[in-house]
């Protein structure tokens, strides 16, 4: 993942952290009465996201990388 | 005499042969670029991230200014706990999409229109063009007063022109039914000219031969603009369309200058309830959180329109290439 990835995903990450706590104050907070299960609710959730997606451009990296390889195996 | 002592024609001479010494770089490109961006982010620094930061700060705080503890303690999520249960607030926030949504596409469609029929004439272009940008130039507050005049149910051109016609005089500003579609009205009638003119310097831009080799293959004037004009202009109108929904949610002097939010809360978008809140009754503390919010969602909106925009013109280029 470049930098400007992580970058984005992290922003992502942020905007769904925000979104999901926010929910969970309009929603859940009034049965459950309590504030830091929804944020750990929300932070997981995007940390899930941006793992996610670290490891989907991870790996298209390496296949990107392997077919590489494999057309210069294939020149030589 | 051998080829390779002879100096090209087209090569300048060397530095040496001249006498001049070198240029040498005094700044590295890094360095030439963030220097050439500093006074902005300066700029940037002052007027929108200090600002911000003290909202978050007194969205997070008690902060009535009525009272003589003023920008107090830290109550946690509280102001955003009463943002998200505040009806007028969510009242206002309908009450803005539901102007955005018209009054962009009125606007869009109107200003797509007029861009067709501008690129079209062949008589007195520049003429038109310049007479179009005359809303935009005007300052909205300013028009908006001229309006309310217009507006006016006594000595109004609106009522004089529909008496005209016979039919029955209107109330446009007083009346709730008509309130937010005299707002929309003359928000299109200052907007449209910003959309005809983007979008005429897009179909400017678009390349001839294409339309050539449909005339040639000959397409239906409906099938050149729905499968050339409007496909090749889309990035163009995307980018339209994400500028004037921003500026149309932000909508603040129209409505200060036509109604004033009435009558009662008829026309109050978010930015005047916002005002409302914060500058009238000093609740900074829940504007704050409120305006916060409204700024999230604004962001939200753009980014993933604009992360889309970005998508499909990678597509694009990657296609071309």
């Amino acid at each position: 993942m470049t930098l400007s990835e992580a970058w984005d995903r992290m922003f992502w990450m942020l905007m769904l952290i925000i979104f999901v706590g926010l929910l969970w104050m309009r929603f859940v907070q009034d049965t459950l009465a309590c504030e830091g299960p929804g944020l750990i609710v929300a932070v997981t959730i995007g940390i899930v996201f941006f793992a996610t997606g670290w490891r989907s451009a991870a790996a298209q990296k390496r296949r990107a990388a392997a077919e590489a390889a494999a057309a210069r195996e294939r020149e030589a | 005499m051998s080829s390779e002592s002879l100096p090209l024609a087209d090569s300048p001479p060397p530095v040496a042969a001249l006498g001049a010494a070198p240029k040498r770089r005094v700044l590295s490109d890094t360095v030439y670029s963030v220097l050439l961006i500093t006074p902005a982010m300066i700029l940037i620094l002052i007027f929108a991230l200090i600002p911000l930061a003290y909202a978050i700060n007194v969205s997070f705080r008690f902060a009535d200014l009525t009272s003589p503890r003023g920008v107090a303690e830290f109550v946690g999520l509280e102001n955003y706990h009463f943002a998200l249960r505040d009806t007028f607030f969510w009242s206002s926030v309908l009450r803005t999409l539901n102007f955005a949504v018209f009054a962009v596409a009125i606007e869009m469609v109107l200003g797509v229109a007029i861009a067709f029929l501008l690129h079209d004439i062949k008589w007195l272009k520049g003429l038109a063009r310049s007479l179009i940008i005359l809303p935009l130039a005007a300052s909205p507050f300013a028009v908006g007063l001229i309006w309310r005049y217009m507006y006016h149910p006594e000595f109004g051109v609106f009522n004089y022109l529909i008496s005209r016609i016979g039919l029955p005089e209107q109330n446009w500003l007083g009346n709730s039914d008509l309130a937010m579609a005299s707002v929309i009205a003359f928000d299109v009638w200052q907007w449209t000219p910003f959309v005809a003119l983007i979008a005429l310097a897009g179909l400017q831009s678009l390349p001839k031969e294409p339309f050539e080799a449909a005339q040639l293959d000959g397409a239906s004037r409906w099938r050149v603009l729905r499968t050339l004009t409007f496909p090749m202009l889309r990035p163009v109108l995307t980018l339209v369309l994400v500028l004037r929904t921003i500026d149309a949610v932000r909508l603040y002097d129209a409505v200060v200058s036509l109604t004033g939010g009435g009558p009662g809360t008829t026309t109050e978008v978010v930015t005047f309830y916002l005002y409302r809140l914060g500058l009238r009754f000093f609740r900074l503390d829940q504007a704050s959180a409120m305006s916060l919010l409204f700024l999230y969602a604004t962001v939200v909106f753009t980014g993933l329109v604009l992360r889309r925009f970005m998508r499909e013109m990678g597509e694009r280029t990657r296609a071309k290439n």
